[in-house]
């Protein structure tokens, strides 16, 4: 290994080094939250757009830009802010903001351009913040409930939604925070920025995608409500449980991930035919 | 601009650094509260009985320890939940709002104010199919004499090791609404339950 690549790699570790217990919470915490698992997919997923960018060519190193020295300062005050206040989100914030500073350092501005797709991405780790989340989580609630509701009407023409207690047929369905669609939600507007980076869409049409997960979460978390109420109504409430209730759960994600993947498909699609009908 | 990035690089070693002491718990170590025995009175607070409650009720990510207590105070009989969250549900520096859960359950919020009292406590009224309470909730931080993550929170956290502890306790009184004790009793209770909290941590 040539001596500037031995040091970039011993400042990765080093830097690493000094995040490991906010490295080990976020795992510890990502991996107990169904909510939150989605953020373990996240550095594989930005690996996978890094490996891509890395072989599309070679780049001109330019050194000396603001870029390295902006992010590390803003690393070091996430850092010292989440320490003091003990915001977990704030402090973890300054992995992402290292590493662009990181790339910034030893592939200059260019580096940041080509893997930028990647180190957007990377924010991703981060949570979204207790508070916004618990602003969302009513309205999503609410949101899928009435979905779920409209979706029954048909069969039961009693069916309503409380709170997050669903009635139907004269039995009630308590559904719990989990599966209020903040977990189906994020992970969807993850799986959203990645195909964004991997089809390369302009940043307009990879908005649209990632705005276009929360109408669709609406949708498969209602579905998924509804389709419990129809597994219990007819198996009983065993049915609803464990295994069959976290397969359910993992259906309605992948219904929602085929349905992203048509949609970008028909974004990527637009501009080739405009190259053809050009041609 | 190479001494601009060596002073951004060394602060961000620095502030790394710092973080790495507050976050491995080497400045102010979180010291778990025995919830388990209460006296019977907490000042003008009766203490009359353990409620069980289910561990699924507790979410996902429970606290590591917790007390739910049937209480009384100025005549009015009620509930006393005291959740301790060493680190899990300090995603954004807190435990998960009180008046999120209660909203959640189908409770809707018609009134809520702030008690004049260091922490703060918010004391909500919640109506739900024809019933109504009231809430008094608020956050307990060791050594911290502010729920709130503005200035005055931060000046206690500098201010000793203790504040830089990461540990929060949660807490909120439940009672009926129609009969349910004053500010002035609830303050009391409030105050009477910090010094408890405190000799346990």
């Amino acid at each position: 290994m040539s001596a500037p690549r031995t040091r970039a790699a011993v400042e990765a570790a080093l830097g690493l080094a000094l995040l490991a217990p906010l490295v080990r919470e976020w795992f510890e915490t990502a991996s107990a939250s169904s909510r939150l698992s989605y953020a373990l997919l996240v550095p594989a997923l930005a690996l996978v757009l890094a490996w891509r960018a890395r072989g599309a060519g070679a780049w001109a190193v330019e050194r000396g830009g603001g870029l390295e020295p902006a992010f590390a300062l803003a690393a070091a005050a996430a850092l010292v802010l989440g320490a003091l206040t003990g915001v977990f989100t704030l402090a973890l914030l300054a992995l992402p903001l290292a590493l662009v500073a990181w790339t910034a350092r030893w592939l200059g501005s260019g580096g940041v351009r080509r893997f930028a797709p990647s180190l957007v991405l990377l924010f991703a780790i981060v949570p979204p913040p207790m508070p916004l989340l618990d602003r969302v989580n009513p309205f999503l609630i609410q949101a899928s409930g009435a979905t779920a509701v409209t979706l029954l009407r048909p069969l039961d023409g009693g069916a309503s939604w409380l709170g997050s207690t669903l009635a139907y047929r004269g039995w009630e369905l308590r559904v719990a925070e989990a599966c209020s669609g903040s977990g189906t939600f994020l992970c969807l507007g993850v799986l959203c920025a990645f195909l964004a980076g991997l089809f390369r869409l302009r940043p307009l049409a990879a908005l649209v995608l990632v705005a276009s997960s929360f109408p669709l979460t609406l949708l498969v978390n209602g579905v998924r409500i509804a389709s419990s109420a129809l597994v219990i109504d007819r198996f009983g409430v065993e049915a609803a449980q464990g295994l069959a209730h976290e397969l359910l759960g993992q259906a309605v994600v992948l219904a929602g991930a085929a349905l992203l993947a048509l949609a970008v498909e028909r974004l990527s699609a637009r501009p080739v035919r405009t190259t053809e009908a050009a041609a | 601009m190479r001494s601009l990035c060596f002073l951004s690089w060394s602060a961000f070693a620095l502030a790394g650094l710092f973080s790495l002491l507050v976050e491995g718990g080497l400045l102010g170590a979180p010291v778990t509260p025995d919830l388990g025995a209460w006296p019977a009175r907490l000042g003008p607070l009766e203490v009359l009985e353990e409620i069980p409650i289910e561990p699924g009720a507790l979410g996902e990510t429970p606290p590591e320890r917790h007390a739910f207590l049937r209480v009384r105070l100025a005549g009015a009989e009620g509930k006393l939940f005291a959740a301790y969250y060493e680190r899990a549900q300090r995603w954004s520096g807190r435990p998960h709002d009180v008046e999120r859960c209660y909203a959640a359950l189908g409770w809707e919020e018609r009134e809520a104010h702030q008690l004049d009292e260091a922490h703060r406590p918010w004391s909500r009224r919640f109506e739900r199919e024809g019933e109504a309470i009231r809430v008094v909730h608020w956050l307990e931080h060791p050594g911290v004499d502010s729920d709130a993550l503005g200035w005055r929170g931060l000046a206690a956290r500098l201010g000793s090791a203790r504040g830089f502890r990461q540990d929060v306790a949660a807490l909120y009184l439940e009672f009926p609404a129609e009969g349910a004790p004053a500010d002035g009793p609830c303050l009391d209770a409030v105050t009477a339950l910090e010094h408890e909290l405190e000799t346990r941590w």
